[in-house]
């Protein structure tokens, strides 16, 4: 099963959330931000490379950290280089092989979140409960649905316990998963470790994230 | 406001079918009775939208029908309407005004969204920049490889009116850069297959008749900073084709002119038919 993760406007946690999902799931996260990538990277060959056909998707993903992962390269001349095009066929190839595929997309309403969305078999949407970012969510969304990506769950991130949830619940038609800003969360983001690693409570939204992932993949 | 509804048994099942109605725009979430296991309509294996765990939610306009199952025995009424006045102005995702309908293919996707590769006017052009390509772009050889067709997209940093604006400029393995004609730029000095890209980017931008195009093509062209360069670059290719075809023009009445006396030029040279 391939989950693409978008959520619209930069900086509402979609990578956080692909990440401790795919932690969860046992699944590889593939950082499809050609342009901006923020998952470790580490050396070895990466995304750029895979998208420029110099690399085989199953080789460039990194088997060696806390979660498996296809890091995206950081560089412009990388990117430049890369084919779009070959994004759907990456993502089967390594699904294929790895298993269940959680992709982090970029924000914004690109091809780059557009070709993961085609590829995958469902897609899940972060966001925070500020109006900029649920309007952003709500294109996602829409763009989503023109992909047939149908929409798994709703990460409402940095929620405090006045979160509209029912409000964001019954605007997206779909569960919501409110995930409360925790330190102990960026902590792990920071040093490449899933929440659940560095406290157990903190990993109990992906928990429940996987959770309706796996609904829908039995 | 109205509901109604039927309740018939299936297998293990129990499927009850809603039929809601209102004169007017109206929120509702829709439950079962009593705490039943609830089996949506599913498309794709994936909960239509509005529906969760424990029930639906949506808005009636009209009339509209809903149908799922439940695996125990139900209550009387086997459903609960909660009608939740009218609809806010939260934006549908059908035909979203800011998402253009996309046709579900890898070409339809590329061909309606924006292009996410980074524009030629964004990668390094000078020699400090090999700093930009990273460690394992060099591992791979992309920096060259990338920098190969960085001649065919508007670069602001170089002068748009220079003699030599369209030449490449080439990253080396070491990260220095210089420039060279490129590998398809003819002895005319003028590289077709890139004023034919740039052709392609300058009639993508006249031709964007909405936001969303017009913003797309934009970003494609590396912002407005890049179109701007891109319209000195096509000045420097309007002036460059001029020449181009003057000359051509003039070779071309040479050609036409010139008489190439083979056969005395044979026989002055001694050589024998």
């Amino acid at each position: 099963m391939i989950v693409a993760v978008t959520g619209g406007k930069g900086g509402v946690g979609k990578s956080t959330v692909a990440y401790n999902l795919g932690a969860e799931l046992d699944a590889v996260v593939v950082d499809a931000d050609l342009g901006m990538a923020d998952l470790p990277t580490g050396h070895g060959p990466d995304l750029h490379d895979v998208l420029a056909g110099r690399a085989d998707a199953v080789e460039a993903v990194r088997e060696d950290g806390p979660v498996d992962l296809l890091p995206c390269g950081r560089s412009l001349a990388g990117a430049h280089a890369a084919d779009p095009r070959r994004l759907v066929d990456t993502l089967a190839a390594v699904e294929r092989v790895s298993g269940p595929v959680v992709v982090d997309c970029p924000a914004g309403l690109g091809s780059d979140v557009g070709l993961p969305l085609l590829a995958a078999d469902a897609s899940l949407l972060v966001t925070t409960p500020d109006r900029i970012a649920l309007a952003d969510a709500v294109r996602a969304r829409a763009l989503a649905r023109e992909l047939d990506a149908g929409l798994l769950a709703v990460a409402l991130n940095r929620a405090d316990p006045d979160a509209p949830v029912d409000h964001v619940e019954e605007t997206f038609g779909a569960p919501v998963v409110p995930v409360p800003e925790r330190a102990a969360i960026a902590r792990g983001t920071a040093n490449g470790l899933p929440a659940r690693q560095v406290a157990a409570s903190c990993g109990e939204p992906f928990a429940a994230l996987a959770g309706h992932v796996r609904l829908v993949a039995r | 406001m109205n509901a109604e509804w039927t309740t018939r048994h299936c297998a293990d099942r129990t499927l009850i079918e809603v039929t809601l109605t209102s004169d007017r725009p109206r929120r509702v979430r829709v439950e079962p009775t009593g705490d039943p296991t609830l089996h949506p309509p599913r498309t794709g294996g994936i909960p239509d939208a509005g529906w969760d765990d424990t029930g639906f939610s949506g808005v009636v306009d009209g009339r509209l029908g809903l149908g799922f199952a439940v695996t125990d025995p139900t209550d009387s009424p086997p459903v609960t309407v909660d009608w939740r006045g009218p609809p806010d102005d939260d934006p549908t995702f059908e035909g979203h005004p800011d998402v253009p309908r996309v046709e579900a293919t890898t070409d339809g996707v590329l061909r309606t969204l924006s292009d996410p590769r980074p524009p030629r006017a964004a990668l390094p052009t000078t020699a400090t920049s090999g700093e930009a390509t990273s460690a394992t772009d060099r591992e791979h050889g992309t920096g060259e490889e990338a920098e190969r067709d960085a001649s065919d997209r508007p670069t602001p940093e170089r002068p748009s009116a220079a003699t030599d604006g369209a030449s490449p400029i080439r990253e080396t393995s070491d990260g220095a850069t210089k420039d060279e004609p490129s590998d398809d730029t003819p002895s005319t000095g003028v590289d077709l297959a890139a004023v034919e890209r740039r052709l392609e980017l300058a009639e993508r931008l006249a031709a964007a008749e909405t936001l969303t195009a017009a913003s797309a093509a934009v970003a494609a062209a590396g912002g407005i900073d890049g179109v701007r360069a891109l319209d000195g670059h096509l000045a420097a290719d309007r002036d460059r084709l001029r020449a181009l075809a003057e000359r051509v023009e003039t070779l071309g009445d040479r050609v036409d002119s010139v008489d190439l006396p083979v056969e005395t030029l044979a026989r002055i040279g001694g050589e024998r038919p």
